[in-house]
């Protein structure tokens, strides 16, 4: 009852994965083959711009819709 | 970007020679379960899609931005920015890889003559009847052929890119006021009526991760 009635307020059921046929199992979604396949991500922030610093390069951040380690895109 | 021009191999190269990639979360845990979206760009090769909801920014490891762009490039058109960022690194940084103070004309001026470059390319994609041969030949793996939509969706994409190019070059280039990371996240939320992230502000985290630099 409590999950169907955060799933009716706005905002909150769209940053919980939906179930879809074929999609998900356990809330991780089936991903394209080539998913992080060739860009290296270091998932922690501070941990990338210190590296950034140490190696002269700059940050490349990626604002993607969803979590990385989830299937976002 | 979306993360099929992320999974471009020489695009990656070029990326880690100037850049660590990092990325930050809309919302922990989302994903959208559109699982034909990626294969489907992968296998067209669209130009652009300059939607509002994905963006990459370029910043410096104290997470000063000194350039971003929205949405999806093709690896062809993103090369073109990371173009950019080279200069940026080759003319602005010291050589302990840090921006130089006097580094304010350079970026301002590498800003500006890009505007210039995309200003032209849009006034083309708009106005010439020839416009489809600047794009060479249809994709390689004929995923699709250049047609009203491919110049509609560029010329959105190039006019945006000229914008940020254009704010850059007049109002932050000035160091060391190029915008915070952490500023442009926030003011950055809503670019589509249509987009899917969380309306809450960043999370703690991420603000902590940031001010912390």
């Amino acid at each position: 009852m409590i999950s169907l009635l955060l799933s009716l307020l706005p905002g909150v059921a769209d940053r919980n994965p939906t179930e879809v046929a074929g999609c998900c199992s356990g809330g991780v979604p089936a991903r394209w083959p080539g998913y992080k396949r060739a860009v290296v991500w270091t998932e922690d922030l501070g941990e990338a711009a210190a590296r950034a610093r140490a190696e002269g390069k700059f940050l490349l951040v990626f604002r993607l819709v969803g979590d990385l380690r989830s299937g976002g895109t | 970007m979306r993360t099929v021009t992320f999974s471009d191999l020489p695009t990656a190269r070029r990326i880690h020679e100037s850049c660590v990639p990092t990325w930050v979360n809309v919302a922990p845990g989302f994903h959208n379960c559109d699982g034909g979206g990626e294969s489907s760009i992968w296998s067209t090769e669209p130009e652009a899609f300059a939607t509002k909801n994905i963006v990459t920014y370029f910043a410096t490891p104290d997470f000063r931005v000194f350039h971003y762009l929205s949405g999806y490039w093709h690896p062809s058109l993103f090369g073109k920015e990371l173009d950019f960022v080279e200069r940026v690194r080759r003319e602005a940084l010291d050589e302990k890889g840090r921006l130089r103070t006097e580094s304010a004309t350079a970026l301002r001026r590498a800003h500006r003559e890009r505007a210039g470059e995309l200003a032209r390319l849009v006034a083309y994609f708009e106005k010439e009847p020839g416009w489809s041969a600047a794009l060479g030949p249809d994709p390689v793996h004929g995923g699709h052929r250049h047609d009203d939509g491919c110049r509609w969706s560029l010329v959105n994409g190039l006019d945006h890119l000229r914008d940020v190019h254009t704010q850059f070059a007049k109002s932050w280039a000035n160091w060391p006021g190029l915008p915070p990371l952490a500023r442009l996240l926030e003011n950055y939320r809503y670019g589509n009526d249509f987009a899917e992230g969380s309306p809450m502000p960043i999370g703690k985290d991420l603000r902590t991760a940031i001010k912390a630099r």
